[in-house]
């Protein structure tokens, strides 16, 4: 009897899906410049390192593939740098630009009154965006990661177990990728929606989500920051994983998951409650 | 009556849009400030020992903040390019023909960008940290040198942006472009060695980056001295002296700002409205 109720349930929310997949064939003037964009972002990262290595060798004495910075020799760290941009795609689950257009195009009552969950219209509509982030992004990154791991000999130490951990972790941090950006949504709806704020939500998420550099390396103070806050559970966990961080420690890699899983209901509970809120609150204002 | 009312709604809502403003630009910063702590914490950790080739951890802070300035003065004073393809798009373009004034320097003084003032501020704070670890004496010559050069590499940034808005006018879009010419300058926060030799050749002549920030720093730094910037870093400098270094910089800037007006010039005189 779930069947058919499933497929209405589809059949309703499937149409945001595509709908916002077509928005991005509007631009796609734009991808070229994009994916162009990202490239300039990975050939930076990758020579940095290569000079931050190469000095560290130096003061050491050793050769490059020797050195060891925290956790990470060099070529784990290009890994890293790759699988960052390509999980970055994966699970970019930006409701809060749909909910910004709602805000600033006034849709946002329009949207309330209709017979459909607002909420579950914006998680469909982000998973059209993620899946075109997905084309236009991570599946161009792994192809050069491809050409790369075979030009230069390079292995992934991630088994099958790793693999399986790391799909549920992308998932996982797709999802509390959804709810912090709903919840950003919210703070610009209750608030301020401006381009201050977005930069302000773009420089905390870029340093916590490790896209500048791998959490571990981090200083403590700053690591222990990182822990109270959900951004490391979106792309930096799933990376752990695929690197094979947890290959020969599966009760950590079992915990790991079930940190993002107590980040989503945390993050579910306080976006329900704020929602809640937030909704009676335009009421009061529209009457 | 109704006039009065009306009144007082409009001065109330210019004060909200201040108020507004005001907060936007303090979180604007804030957030600027907050990336930009974050690039040197990145430094702190990594190279704060080692350096990079021949760059000390504060002498990379000093290209860092290098950098930021010329960025900022750019910034500041031509910000409403980035406006173009959006004002020929939607048909705002028009009014500029209309006015007794150049089309471009109408763009220009139209608009000021306090929020510019982050990266000045940036920029200055690291540079009044780094540099008294590091031995640099600058009389007075060549403070002027150091001016003369943040100026060129302010003027590089500016006619890379018209000749990049200027794609407008055959396209009707021309923000994306514009932002991955803008953000090349991303490589020049680093120091030129670390890349490969045609990358370096693309920063010194075809996207001039290289002028905003390294080769400021390297004057500034007086690293004519050291062999390896000199063989490595300078590769492509034609005669490399400070003043020889100067020239090249100012030949580059002209002559791009030269090519931009032109191109903007044609592209101002194919334009047709986007209005019926």
């Amino acid at each position: 009897m779930i069947h058919p109720k499933r497929g209405a349930f589809l059949r309703r929310y499937l149409p945001f899906t595509r709908g916002a997949m077509e928005e991005y064939l509007t631009y796609r003037f734009r991808f070229f410049f994009w994916l162009l964009f990202e490239f300039f972002y990975l050939f930076i990262a990758y020579f940095l390192w290569k000079g931050i290595f190469g000095a560290h060798a130096a003061s050491q004495g050793i050769p490059l593939a020797d050195v060891q910075i925290g956790a990470y020799d060099f070529s784990t760290m290009v890994l890293y740098v790759f699988f960052e941009r390509i999980v970055f795609g994966l699970t970019s689950m930006q409701a809060s630009n749909y909910m910004e257009d709602d805000i600033d195009q006034g849709n946002i009552a329009m949207r309330l009154i209709k017979p459909l969950d607002y909420r579950t219209q914006l998680f469909f509509q982000s998973l059209g965006s993620t899946v075109m982030n997905t084309l236009i992004f991570s599946f161009p990154f792994a192809i050069g990661l491809l050409v790369y791991a075979t030009q230069t000999g390079l292995a992934l130490s991630a088994g099958p177990i790793s693999l399986v951990f790391f799909t549920l972790s992308l998932v996982f941090g797709g999802i509390i990728n959804y709810l912090i950006s709903f919840a950003f949504g919210l703070l610009i709806f209750l608030t301020i929606n401006s381009f201050g704020m977005w930069q302000l939500k773009e420089a905390v998420e870029r340093v916590f989500s490790g896209n500048l550099i791998p959490i571990a390396l981090f200083p403590l103070w700053l690591r222990t920051t990182s822990g109270f806050l959900p951004f490391a559970q979106t792309r930096y966990v799933p990376i752990l994983f695929i690197l094979g961080t947890y290959e020969n420690d599966i009760a950590g890699g079992i915990w790991a998951l079930g940190v993002q899983l107590i980040w989503i209901v945390v993050l579910y509970l306080v976006t329900t409650l704020a929602w809640s809120k937030a909704t009676r609150r335009i009421v009061v204002q529209g009457g | 009556m109704k006039r009065v009312k009306l009144y007082f709604m409009f001065v109330a809502q210019h004060l909200k849009k201040m108020l507004q403003y005001r907060a936007d630009f303090l979180i604007g910063v804030l957030s600027f400030v907050f990336i930009q702590a974050a690039g040197i914490l990145f430094l702190d950790i990594l190279v704060r020992e080692t350096g990079l080739f021949t760059w000390t951890y504060y002498e990379l802070l000093v290209i860092y903040a290098m950098f930021q300035i010329p960025r900022g003065i750019d910034h500041l004073l031509t910000d409403n390019l980035w406006m173009v393809s959006f004002y020929i798009r939607r048909g705002l373009f028009d009014k500029y023909l209309t006015r007794p004034m150049p089309v471009l320097w109408h763009i220009l003084i139209e608009r000021f960008q306090p929020e510019a003032f982050g990266e000045l501020i940036v920029g200055s704070a690291i540079l009044s940290y780094a540099l008294p670890h590091l031995s640099v004496s600058l009389d007075f010559l060549s403070v002027v040198y150091l001016v003369v050069f943040v100026l060129l590499g302010a003027l590089i940034y500016t006619s890379i942006k018209i000749i990049t808005a200027s794609i407008a006018f055959w396209t009707k879009d021309s923000h994306s472009v514009m932002q991955s010419a803008y953000e090349v300058a991303m490589f020049t926060k680093n120091p030129l060695e670390i890349y490969p030799k045609p990358l370096r050749f693309l920063l010194v002549y075809v996207l001039p980056f290289g002028f905003t920030s390294f080769y400021p720093t390297i004057f500034l730094l007086s690293k004519f001295s050291d062999g390896s910037v000199l063989t490595e870093g300078m590769d492509w400098i034609l005669i490399k002296t400070p003043l020889g270094m100067l020239l090249q910089a100012g030949v580059t800037a002209f002559a791009l700002l030269g090519i931009s007006l032109l191109i903007w010039k044609k592209g101002l005189s194919r334009y047709e409205s986007a209005g019926s």
